[in-house]
């Protein structure tokens, strides 16, 4: 598997130099800033439905009594709140409630995170809503090992 | 004085070949330009190249010149320019039949499968296609890409060496009767017994915590009961049955997970493939 | 006039009617036939492109003069120019490898001098800064340049800026004659931060000190009511021999809170000092009128 993989990367790195000139560029806008790596939580609470609007002022609530104070606790790129607030959007309010649940499950699993999800930093791991809704045409398969620059 | 000045410029004018640019510079002539497109391409400065041949002038350009510079939109991934000047070539031409196989190759890399199948089987050229090794082994190997209906494996492997076979016949296999894992067994043994689904599914030590919480939960709601603790015993109990419905549903999705990563492998395994036989074309000798 | 002299103001005449016509004829084949004369035409258009900002264009016919150019002559100015090109147009690993290739065939001190700063330059727009470091190091110590000591210590400030280190900076660009404008703009961020470091120590004396010391001050209440409440509840718990509920509760949750207290000071502190520094960054970008990479 790994031989593969670097395999694949031999043949696209190889011509390195060159490949940068294979699309017409124009002047670069070069800035002296650096990106922000700090992610802000969404505290806005749309209203689009009562489970919606409830669901997201008790989180909201969470973040800021709690989740807040408490640190960063949780492995996982999308944390387990804002997994729930996502899954819940993205499905409905039980099965929002079962993918949680799962999700915390694997939440307690401290062993061979690794080798099965996905990095977006130095210890958090990307494991997004998309995989878990039951609908096959949304996933989007990406191996471990690798890096992502999150959404 | 005058008349002298006149009669040398016009001898000179006559004399001396034909400039390509408008101004007095000599390395923008025609032999001037080929050659510095010619290493601009064995430098693999595919787009300078490509754009160094088209300044000459579409009437002096010979067929060589013009199949390059197909060669290099096709490779910087123009494959509108590419299809536009790879179709033009003539049927006389040496490059005639490495230019549709690179028609071919980018029908492949746009990922217009059942294009290139009507291509090379009642296309204009479908004669010298199915006569050319190359042809064939992309034709089959597309079946492989989407879900058409495939052949039957003794026609599938004929056109391939030898020393291809044994990865043609891996991929075949994959492709047919994939590796995977069913979703609604796994959803079944998780519900006989927690955790067994996602061992099935391969993440073994995802299943152990999903029995450790929900038998945890089980055990200190029975425990509470029998204590008389009614409402912590509800409460513990309700939240065993939520970790018992989240495993038997996340077995469900570690299935469909587990088929997609089969996919993907697959995917990459064949690409991978096809790279290093560089799509099954031979090499062209233009920079020895 | 006499037979003679008529007949030698004539040969006079033809003589240099025949010199002018050689003179025409020698120019004509001058650019036909010996390329090498055009070189200078082609760098002039090259050049041209590279002023009007046709950065890809310019490689291109720079690219041309290097392919043509059998003597070498252009070849430090064509590579020095192509590196130009690709650092305007962000593409600066390139940049680096044409301006290593002008390094080797400088002419003289100054130029390679120039080009060696342009690689610490675009080394600092690479944000590999650990090498720009070197290389400023290297110079430093290197005798032909010792006449450029200031240039060396203006682009080590810069360095440091892009390292986000200002306090660093400000000490470079003050060993300067006179007071530098960069020096001053270098200590007023390095005032306006806040040390990380001491954050974190004052909320590991008591919690909710460090989120007061950067001004998050709603964050430190919650972070020192939690903890005080928690570790109340568990201490209460072991003192009524309930050990194990003491414990647990110590664990999961007034741990848990301290925990989140020692991170958030931290983290405030290194928020706020980000959003200094990406304003002078900001700043020295578009209002800044000396030497920038």
């Amino acid at each position: 598997m790994k031989i593969i993989f670097v395999l694949v990367l031999f043949f696209i790195l190889s011509p390195i130099y060159a490949q940068t000139d294979w699309v017409k560029w124009e002047k670069a806008d070069l800035s002296y800033r650096k990106s922000s790596e700090f992610d802000k939580r969404d505290y806005s609470i749309s209203g689009k439905s009562l489970s919606e609007t409830a669901i997201k002022s008790i989180t909201v609530a969470y973040w800021f009594f709690i989740s807040d104070v408490d640190g960063d606790n949780c492995p996982f790129s999308p944390s387990c709140s804002k997994f729930l607030v996502q899954a819940i959007n993205e499905t409905n309010l039980p099965q929002g409630m079962l993918m949680f649940f799962d999700r915390f499950t694997r939440d307690l699993n401290i062993f061979n995170r690794v080798n099965k999800y996905p990095r977006t930093g130095a210890v958090h791991y990307h494991d997004p809503v998309y995989l878990y809704t039951l609908d096959e045409d949304k996933i989007r398969y990406l191996p471990p090992n690798t890096f992502i620059k999150s959404e | 004085m005058n008349k002298l000045f006149l009669i040398i410029l016009s001898i000179v004018a006559i004399v001396f070949p034909q400039n390509v640019d408008s101004s007095f510079n000599s390395l923008f002539q025609k032999e001037n330009v080929i050659k510095f497109a010619d290493y601009l391409f064995c430098e693999k400065d595919y787009l300078r190249s490509a754009n160094e041949y088209l300044r000459i002038d579409k009437t002096l350009r010979d067929e060589k010149i013009n199949f390059k510079i197909a060669l290099s939109f096709s490779i910087v991934g123009d494959y509108v320019s590419a299809k536009n000047i790879f179709e033009r070539i003539t049927g006389s031409s040496p490059y005639y039949k490495s230019s549709r196989l690179e028609l071919m190759k980018i029908f492949f890399l746009e990922e217009k499968y059942p294009e290139l199948r009507e291509f090379f089987q009642v296309g204009n050229d479908k004669i010298i296609l199915q006569n050319e090794p190359t042809a064939n082994k992309l034709y089959y190997i597309s079946y492989l890409k989407d879900i058409e209906e495939i052949p039957s494996f003794n026609d599938f492997v004929k056109p391939y060496d030898f020393s291809e076979q044994d990865e043609i016949n891996t991929l075949y296999k994959m492709k047919i009767n994939p590796p995977n894992k069913n979703p609604f067994s796994a959803s079944l043994l998780s519900a006989i017994i927690p955790g067994a689904g996602k061992i099935y599914t391969g993440e073994i030590s995802d299943g152990i915590f999903a029995f450790i919480t929900t038998g945890l939960f089980s055990f200190l709601a029975y425990d509470n009961f029998k204590a008389e603790h009614d409402f912590r015993g509800w409460l513990f109990s309700s939240l065993a049955a939520m970790f018992y419905a989240g495993n038997i549903y996340g077995s469900y999705a570690s299935a469909q997970i587990y088929n997609a990563r089969i996919k993907y492998e697959f995917n990459l395994q064949l690409d991978s493939f096809l790279k290093s036989k560089n799509y099954f074309i031979p090499e062209y000798d233009f920079c020895k | 006039m006499t037979f003679v002299s008529k007949i030698n103001s004539t040969k006079r005449i033809a003589a240099s009617k025949f010199r002018e016509a050689l003179l025409v004829i020698f120019m004509l084949m001058n650019i036909y036939i010996f390329p090498q004369a055009n070189l200078h035409v082609q760098y002039d258009y090259a050049g041209k492109l590279f002023c009007e900002e046709k950065y890809f264009d310019a490689i291109t016919e720079f690219k041309r003069l290097q392919f043509f150019d059998s003597l070498n002559q252009y070849s430090f100015l064509s590579n020095k120019l192509i590196g130009m090109s690709y650092k305007q147009g962000g593409k600066l690993n390139e940049a680096i490898n044409y301006f290593s290739k002008a390094e080797v065939n400088s002419p003289n001190a100054d130029s390679l001098f120039t080009v060696k700063l342009e690689i610490i330059k675009t080394n600092l727009l690479r944000r590999t800064i650990y090498r720009a470091f070197n290389l400023l190091n290297e110079l430093s110590v290197d005798a032909r340049f010792n006449s450029k000591k200031d240039q060396i210590i203006y682009w080590k400030g810069w360095a440091y800026i892009f390292n986000d280190d200002w306090e660093k900076a400000a000490d470079e660009f003050d060993k300067l004659e006179g007071e530098h404008e960069l020096k001053k703009l270098c200590e007023n961020v390095s005032n306006a931060q806040y040390s990380p470091k001491l954050a974190k120590v004052l909320s590991y004396i008591l919690p909710g000190a460090g989120q007061f010391y950067t001004g998050n001050y709603v964050s430190g209440i919650l972070s020192f009511s939690w903890v005080a409440l928690w570790t109340y509840i568990s201490i209460e718990a072991i003192l009524a021999d309930r050990i194990f509920d003491g414990v647990m509760v110590a664990d999961f949750l007034a741990f848990r809170f301290y925990n989140g207290n020692l991170q958030n000071a931290e983290k405030f502190a290194v928020e706020h000092n980000f959003e200094v520094s990406d304003w002078m960054l900001k700043y020295l970008q578009n209002n800044y009128r000396g030497p920038k990479p």
